[in-house]
Formats: C-alpha cells, structure tokens, sequence
C-alpha cells in the first residue's frame, strides 16, 4: 500500500486531470439536458438545429466560448478579476476528489472526505466577492455580496445536516460511510435529514428557487455580468461542477452510492446521481424565485433551527439502531 | 499515520495543480486564436446603455456584517461537532448526554441572537 510520495504526487496531476475533463463533459451533457428538461417543461422542443435534436448544440457554444474576446472593463481591479472565476470553479472540480464512484473506485478516501467535501467549496465565497468586487460594476458588486451571504447562511444548516450521516455511519470518510449503508440506505433512516440535505444544496449552489444572486429581472447577471467568453464559461463550469457533486454526494450520503443489483456499482451511482439532477431541474422551472430578505430568513429561522432538532432526532434514531 | 497524512496532502496539491493549471493553459492556448479589438466604449461597465450611474466602491447593507459575524459563530460550533459525531456512536448515553448540552448551547445562542435581533434582514 505504501507508495512513494513523488509518485502520489503525480497520481494527483493524473486524477485532477481526469477531474477537469470529467467536469467538462459533464457540463455539456447538463446544459444540454438542462435545455432539453426545460424545454418539455415549459412546451418547447429546446435546441433543435446542431445535430440529430441539437444534441451537438452545446459542444458549438464552448468552441464558441473559447473563441469569444476576453472583455475586461477599464476600471476593473485586472488582478482580481482574473483570479476570481478561478477561486469559483477550481473548489467544485476539487471536491469532486472524495466521492466514491463505485464500490472501491474513488480518487482518494480521505480520513475526513465528509469534512473535506463541505470544507473546500469554502473558497468559493472568496472568488464569488473578489469578481463582484473586481467588476467596478453596480450589479457585479450587489451580485456577489447577496451571493457570498447566501452561501455562508446555507453552509450551517448543510453542515449540521451531514453530521448526522456521520453520527450513524461513526466514520468521516466517504468509502465508509458507503460501507455502512450495506444493508439500509441512510434515506430511510434519515428522511429528514435528506430533505435538508436536498433544499439547503439547491441554495448552496445558486440554484432556483435560490438563485437570487444572478436574478437577471434585478442584478443582470449577478457577480458575472461583466464576465465573457472562456472566464465566464469558468462560472458555468463551476455551476455545474457544483450541481453535479451536490447530488453525487447526496446520493452516495442517503441513497446508497453505487449499490443496487444486477447493474455495476458506477451505473447505480450514475442513475441515482441522474435523478437527484433531473429533480433539480425539475424545481428550477417550476418554483418562482425567493426574494433576497426571505431567502436569510429562510435559512437562519427554520433551517438551522430544524437542523438542530433534526441533530438530535438522528441522534435518538443512532441509539435505536445502533444497539 | 502521519506518512498516510503526508501522502493525501500530496496528492490533494498534485490534484489542485492539475485544476488550476488546465484552465490557464487553455486561457493562454485560445489566446492568440480569439480576437482582440479594445475599445473605449466595450470596456466600459454595463449600465443598460448610459454611462455608469454610480460608483460601486460604497458603502453597503450593514445587514451583511451581522450574518458574517453570527456565521462565524455557527460554523466553528458545526466544525466542533463534526469531531465528536464519528465516535458518537460507541459513546453511550453519557457521551450523547454531553454532546447534547452543547447542542443545546448552540440552540441557546441562536435564540438569543434572534431575540437581539440579528437575524433580521433591515
């Protein structure tokens, strides 16, 4: 087991690589997905014209992406503002690193993966202030403000959501807490706390009915208005990343993970991972959009308080099973 | 246990390496494939077609300051939580009994920032 450190080193490189190009891809396939869901939604047909039912459409709009000019505004903080798309959308492929994608196949089983995973999305709030900030923009600037607020209120109660995974499964590793749904997925045990879980995500990651921050009736665009092509394609990145491993993560901390039978372990993450995605979607174009005053009290007056109760809940549900 | 340490930073750096680095190849690779026209007017900050209205380095909600400093609060309680919550589970009664009078404690110092109220949005 014990290899030498260089060499770990570049198992790193290799896998952050892997990451980067997973999250691309992946990107492509839900924007695209995304449109599809929307479209049925909404009765359209959605993109039509690249390739067989537009399937083609969104790999057009990142060669479109990397060739657009890079704008900056002349008044722009130039430091800043390159660095914050950055700080957005390296922590969402980062914590991709701890989420078992099968039974044994993951990047790196940290002894703290659970920790790790609600840790390095941190960052996030630093590049979503520096581009806000950096902009010398009006809309930029209240964009990133609402959006840094909104997710250091939403990361409590998602926290303390967690925890109660790890109360039942006594480890903070991912593979671990895999482990312990052997024979009863964590959902059952815990539906309240994957209820939680679920919402306080959504609002974690921008998304309707919290994504106030980019409420284009109001701020434009939110934190990225004055952002184009690739850097702004990085926020898209990011986005996605973020969703993807919100409901990656949920799936492996309630639903199981890769276990299910018949099919391979990755199959079963994907399908579970597919339809916590598709009913993200599903919320995005059903529910109207939450006002920014609401949105804190939301997260201060009954989130955290119903994590709270839902902390001891879990705890009272560790005793009865536990024994 | 501290080679094991060693060798998941390592591996965590190299993986962050990676990820920072793709992003800026590819920034600097499109680079002399995309245009560049700079012009006065496209440089200027988005206002829906007149000149920029106000000046955004200014001062701002205060409500914002309350939430950080009750955040922070909050979230060194959680970090203090996700401690104890691996061993909890072997802890017995006496252990859930302890870790209950924190929580508790939590929930107290939330009630009494809402009584103050800090978490109103004004």
């Amino acid at each position: 087991m014990e290899v030498s450190l260089p060499l770990t080193f570049a198992a790193g490189l290799l896998w952050g690589a892997v990451a980067f190009t997973i999250v691309g891809a992946l990107t492509a396939g839900l924007v695209l997905a995304e449109r599809k869901v929307s479209a049925r939604i909404q009765g359209r047909v959605g993109p039509m014209h690249t390739g067989p039912h537009g399937a083609l459409q969104t790999i057009a709009d990142m060669i479109k992406l990397v060739m657009k000019e890079d704008v900056r505004p002349a008044r722009a903080d130039a430091t800043a503002f390159r660095l914050g798309p950055l700080l957005v959308a390296v922590p969402a492929v980062l914590s991709l690193a701890v989420i078992p994608f099968g039974a044994p196949l993951v990047m790196r089983d940290l002894n703290v993966g659970v920790l790790y995973f609600l840790a390095i999305p941190g960052v996030t709030v630093i590049g979503l202030l520096l581009a806000g900030w950096a902009s010398y923009d009006n809309y930029s600037f209240l964009g990133g403000l609402r959006s840094s607020a909104q997710f250091i209120s939403y990361e409590i109660p998602r926290s303390l959501t967690v925890v109660t995974v790890v109360m039942l499964a006594g480890s903070l590793s991912t593979v671990d807490v895999l482990e312990a749904q052997r024979s009863v997925p964590y959902v059952v045990l815990l539906p309240f706390s994957f209820f939680l879980y679920c919402v306080t995500s959504l609002a974690e990651i921008n998304r309707l009915p919290f994504d106030m921050p980019e409420a284009e009736s109001e701020l434009v665009a939110g934190y990225h208005t004055e952002y184009s092509g690739f850097r702004w394609a990085l926020f898209f990145l990011a986005e996605y990343a973020g969703f993807f491993a919100a409901a990656a993560f949920g799936a492996v901390l309630f639903l199981g993970g890769g276990s299910g039978p018949l099919l391979p372990p990755v199959v079963w993450l994907a399908v579970k991972t597919a339809v916590l995605l598709f009913i993200g979607m599903w919320i995005r174009f059903t529910l109207p959009r939450f006002r920014a005053d609401q949105l804190m009290r939301l997260a201060w007056k009954v989130f955290l308080p119903a994590s709270l109760v839902n902390l001891v809940l879990a705890a009272l549900i560790m005793r009865a099973v536990g024994s | 246990m501290s080679g094991a340490y060693l060798s998941d930073v390592l591996f965590l750096l190299g993986f962050a390496v990676a990820v920072v680095t793709i992003p800026l190849v590819t920034l600097a690779a499109f680079g002399w494939l995309r245009p560049h026209y700079p012009e006065a007017l496209k440089a200027e900050a988005y206002e829906s077609g007149m000149p920029q209205a106000s000046i955004p380095r200014r001062p701002f909600h205060m409500a914002y300051y309350n939430f950080a400093l009750v955040f922070i609060v909050f979230e060194v309680e959680t970090l203090l939580l996700f401690a104890v919550a691996p061993i909890l589970r072997d802890a017995g009664w006496l252990g859930l009994a302890e870790v209950g009078a924190f929580v508790a404690l939590v929930a107290l110092s939330l009630f009494y920032a809402w009584r103050k109220g800090a978490l109103v949005w004004r």
